[in-house]
């Protein structure tokens, strides 16, 4: 099983529509064979998947009470398998939070065992940073995606991001935090710049592809479908295709030990607040 | 071997070869001789190795040596001083024919196929270049890209600068040079034309190195990447040249219509002859796309001005002092070839002028410092441009037996074709063997034909006064909006094919006359005047111009694109083709677009993307039409890139040419010259009915005036004829 994390430091970035979308072009390739799991108290994952955020539980209920994840699972025929987070209350949210900074590996010990980890993929959406939460996803991560939109509030971003890279790529067999770009737009002479000053900064490697600004993209969650079925010829569901390209060959590399820096440990990451955006 | 042996053995060889050459023999051993040396060569020429094509090549210098011996010592008894005169026209049109193939074999006997030389990692060690873009009257949207591409050159900033030399002293020339930060240089006169303008710019600068882009001549990023390395390798390299490679179709090509499924004109010099003469340290400097040793060009007084090929002569000038020359031969700009025939000619003749000035002015078989090789290598790009004159010989000998009844070879017409007919083969062969990749078979025909009666005059007076001449600068980038023929171009084709029909009435006169003139002369004559006829045919084919209304050229890119519309959404797509102005697009579902709606064109090259603002100008199931619309100068320069300045950009520019068969131009030519006769028949009714009137007419009169006036004998012939011809096909019928 190889999970990947879809991270940002700040919200509204398109995490979400990236979890679904990808999923979507994953379950394709290898159906039966992906699950997306939604750890942000949000919970809205499941929306691109027709599910009502207000409803249901999820992943909260296996951490609270120790819920069996198996019948929490939604199965579609098509698309992809998904874990939604499940409706919590502020005081549940408090105890989760409390519960992720005692156990940051928490996340990981859930997708260990089965039926969780019998899928091939396991893509994890995460709450926008900085949250007790985010340390969770990126420890249960092989791969992470730490997304971007190309402009300056997102770019300005990058140091809190690089410091929580930092506290988790001493891990045996992580494959690297991965700059991806959302909503590029290389018409405009800010998206080309941010898009530059992303390649030049040498500290995270950025993905050789990016997810273009498209409308099709809001528009499909508005018809509570992937872009794929939406807008099939659209270059967004093209940019999709491509990740999900990359992300099979990336993982299908052999790893490379990653280069240790023995003064950093995961310990020296403290998260301070949790989320207070909505 | 020893050098001992080696000498030796170049003895006996040479003894062996004059033997050959000199020693007479009778028709039948003759031909025993020459038909067997001919099978020799034809199934040599099945081998792929490379000595095979210098032993093709060495059989054809010999068998052409021993007919031209053949030729002076053997044929020359004239009856009259008619036959003389004709016949030492002819002879000399013959020894001038073997002159440029024996220098020719020289040149070429082996290529120096140099590759680039890498780079030294410390860029603080890469010498400082000045580009420069000399331009006088070119339209501002012909300079532009080259400018931009210029800017573009891959090279540290602090070491690279680009100047545009404008002799047309044109503000919009000044505002674009402001803008894309280049260096705008003029100066207070137009003396020496380009060579002048060349010199001034090399005062007012102090690169170590001189780039030469014409105003047309679009850059790739990798130009100074690939051809500096070997100046920096060898302090005595003072000019590298690459290939003039053009984009479009020339005149020739498009109104052939053979863009791109054979080689253009200018291939067989690029790919073959200045490889050539690379090997003997011989490459001349042809004005662009060539990168110069300043030092070195000020040693010998800046670009030269004598004649008005200035560069061939300005290489001279630095070989003469020593300096090397390399030729690169990959294809690092694209230019714009000419869009009339009658420009093409009128560039052509300006060489032709210019190679003969140097003749005069620098002769490289006198003056000190050329090495021997160099000298044969110059002297052939010289002499090659006088071929007007023996071309028309050629054209035309065959008229001097059939209409005036001189004898031009004192020789039995079966011993002619023994000695003939090796020449010819060997030539043909050796020739399909070393060049068809650059010149199509007879193509070379062709072109003399074309421009011979044009670079006549020229080069003649070029001779007798070489310091007469005057630059003309080659239009460029002209749009043809009425096509159809040009009578003004076509007129001198059209008189010698007019002429030429005389002689083919005349030809049957005489077979008419079957006891009374020789009919294997008359045969003789006929097929040759009908293959001068030919190429004549071809020359008024190549006069019907083609339209061209596109006033930037397509180029067939196909890359990943994408399109954003105004609402926001976005199709997935490939570009079909691309030119400065817009493109073709195939888009992938259906983007609901129709013509006039603004669109935003991305286009990937591997992993970046370049942005482009369009217009829809037509939507057709599954593709667009779009015309840029409102870029930015930063936008065009990207296009440019895109469109030119991938260094791969012009590589495969021969994949997908069809395969050459050894006799296939043959056809190709018979349909075009009959093209070319129709056309120009059809344009010039009048005169065409005139002329074969007037033909027959004389036809007639000379058949009469040898039955002594009278009608009688000719009717009976003629019956004769028919009888014997109808008894020739009864069997035939009864078969039915």
């Amino acid at each position: 099983v190889t999970k990947v994390a879809i991270v940002s430091m700040k919200g509204g970035v398109g995490k979400t529509a990236i979890v679904a979308n990808l999923g979507a072009v994953l379950a394709r390739m290898a159906p039966g064979e992906t699950l997306l799991v939604d750890f942000d108290p949000r919970n809205q994952l499941g929306i691109h998947f027709g599910m009502d955020p207000r409803s249901g539980v999820g992943l909260a209920e296996t951490l609270l009470v120790g819920a069996g994840a198996d019948q929490l699972i939604h199965r579609a025929s098509e698309g992809p398998d998904y874990l939604p987070f499940g409706r919590v209350t502020d005081r549940d949210l408090a105890e989760l939070e409390t519960i992720a900074l005692r156990r940051p590996d928490v996340l990981r010990q859930v997708l260990g065992e089965p039926p969780l980890s019998d899928y091939t993929f396991v893509l994890m959406d995460s709450p926008p940073g900085p949250s007790s939460l985010v340390l969770p996803v990126l420890l249960a991560a092989d791969l992470v995606l730490a997304v971007f939109l190309a402009d300056a509030a997102s770019f300005a971003t990058l140091p809190d991001l690089l410091e929580l890279s930092q506290a988790v790529e001493q891990r045996p067999h992580f494959r690297g935090m991965h700059v991806l770009v959302n909503g590029a737009n290389d018409s405009t002479s800010l998206g080309r710049d941010v898009r530059v000053l992303l390649a030049a900064q040498k500290d995270l490697p950025v993905l050789p592809l990016a997810i273009h600004r498209d409308e099709a993209v809001p528009e499909a969650l508005a018809c509570q479908r992937t872009v794929l079925v939406h807008a099939p010829t659209s270059q967004a569901s093209a940019d999709f295709r491509s990740l999900a390209e990359w992300l099979r060959h990336e993982l299908a590399r052999a790893v490379s030990a990653p280069p240790m820096r023995a003064s950093e440990a995961p310990a020296s990451l403290v998260v301070a607040a949790p989320a207070a955006e909505g | 071997m020893t050098r001992v042996a080696r000498v030796l053995l170049t003895l006996v060889a040479t003894a062996v070869l004059i033997v050959a050459t000199i020693t007479p023999l009778g028709l039948r051993a003759q031909m025993v001789a020459g038909g067997s040396v001919f099978v020799i060569a034809l199934v040599l020429r099945k081998r792929s190795a490379s000595w095979v094509s210098q032993l093709l090549t060495l059989l054809s210098v010999a068998v052409s040596a021993r007919y031209i011996w053949w030729r002076i010592t053997a044929t020359l008894d004239f009856d009259n001083a008619l036959d003389g005169a004709f016949g030492t026209l002819l002879l000399l049109a013959e020894l001038y024919a073997f002159v440029i193939l024996l220098l020719g074999a020289f040149q070429t006997v082996g290529t120096l196929d140099r590759r680039p030389v890498k780079l030294g990692a410390d860029r603080s060690r890469w010498p400082t270049v000045d580009v420069f873009i000399p331009t006088y009257n070119e339209p501002l949207d012909v300079v532009r890209p080259t400018l931009l591409a210029a800017l573009s050159l891959d090279w540290p900033r602090d070491k690279l600068r680009v100047h545009l030399l404008d002799d047309g002293r044109r503000h919009a020339f000044q505002q674009l040079a402001e803008q894309a930060n280049a260096n705008y240089i003029v100066r207070a006169d137009n003396d020496d034309a380009k060579a002048g303008n060349l010199n001034h710019a090399l005062s007012l600068t102090s690169g170590e190195l001189v780039v030469i882009f014409d105003c047309d001549h679009i850059t790739t990023r990798s130009f100074l990447q690939l051809t500096v390395g070997w100046f920096v390798r060898d302090p005595k390299l003072a000019m590298l040249q690459t290939p003039h490679h053009f984009y479009n179709a020339d005149p020739i090509e498009r109104n052939m219509r053979l863009f791109r499924r054979m080689p253009n004109e200018g291939e067989l010099f690029y790919g073959h002859v200045q490889s050539g003469n690379d090997l003997w340290n011989a490459t001349f400097f042809c004005g662009s796309c060539a990168v110069i040793r300043r030092s070195a060009l000020e040693e010998v007084g800046g670009i030269a001005t004598e004649s008005v090929t200035e560069d061939a002569l300005t290489s001279i000038k630095l070989q003469r002092r020593g300096y090397g020359t390399a030729y690169l031969a990959i294809r690092q700009a694209g230019g714009l070839a000419t869009d009339t025939l009658a420009a093409h000619i009128g560039q052509r003749v300006r060489w032709a002028q210019g190679m003969t000035q140097i003749l005069r002015l620098s002769n490289p078989l006198l003056g000190r410092g050329l090495t021997f090789a160099q000298r044969l290598c110059y002297l052939n790009a010289s002499l090659h441009f006088l071929y007007g004159l023996p071309r028309l010989v050629f054209l035309l000998a065959p008229l001097a037996y059939l209409l005036g009844g001189a004898h031009v070879c004192n020789a039995a017409p079966a011993m002619l074709l023994a000695y003939l007919l090796p020449h010819l083969g060997h030539a043909f062969i050796s020739d399909s063997r070393t060049r068809s990749r650059f010149r199509h078979t007879l193509w070379n025909h062709v072109y003399e034909t074309v421009l011979a009666i044009y670079i006549l005059v020229p080069t003649l007076t070029a001779l007798i006064n070489p310091r007469a001449s005057v630059f003309k600068v080659t239009d460029k980038g002209v749009r043809i909006e009425t096509g159809g023929f040009d009578r003004r171009v076509a007129r001198p084709y059209l008189i010698l094919l007019l002429l030429s029909l005389p002689g083919i009435m005349f030809a049957a006169a005489r077979l008419l006359l079957w006891d009374f003139f020789d009919v294997d002369t008359v045969v003789l004559n006929l097929s040759w005047l009908l293959f001068s006829a030919v190429m004549l045919g071809t020359a008024l084919a190549i006069a019907c111009e083609t339209r061209q209304l596109r006033r930037s050229h397509r180029l067939p890119i196909r890359l990943p694109a994408m399109l954003r519309l105004a609402s926001g959404h976005t199709c997935t797509g490939r570009t079909m083709d691309l030119s400065l102005g817009g493109g073709r697009l195939q888009v992938d579902g259906d983007p609901g677009l129709a013509a006039g709606d603004p669109v935003n064109l991305a286009i990937f090259v591997a992993h970046d993307e370049s942005w482009f603002p369009a217009k829809v100008i037509a939507s057709e199931a599954g593709s667009l039409r779009l015309a840029f619309a409102g870029l930015s100068l930063k936008d065009e320069a990207a296009l440019v890139e895109l469109l030119f300045g991938r260094p791969d950009a012009w590589v495969d520019w021969e994949r997908g040419r069809p395969a050459h068969p050894a006799l296939g131009s043959l056809r190709t030519l018979l349909r075009e010259s009959r093209r070319g006769i129709a056309r120009a028949a059809g344009a010039q009714r009048k005169l065409f009915a005139a002329a074969v009137i007037s033909a027959v007419a004389c036809a007639v009169c000379f058949l009469l005036s040898h039955t002594g006036w009278r009608l009688h004998p000719l009717v009976q012939r003629v019956t004769q004829i028919g009888v014997s011809v109808a008894r020739h096909f009864q069997p035939e019928t009864e078969l039915r």
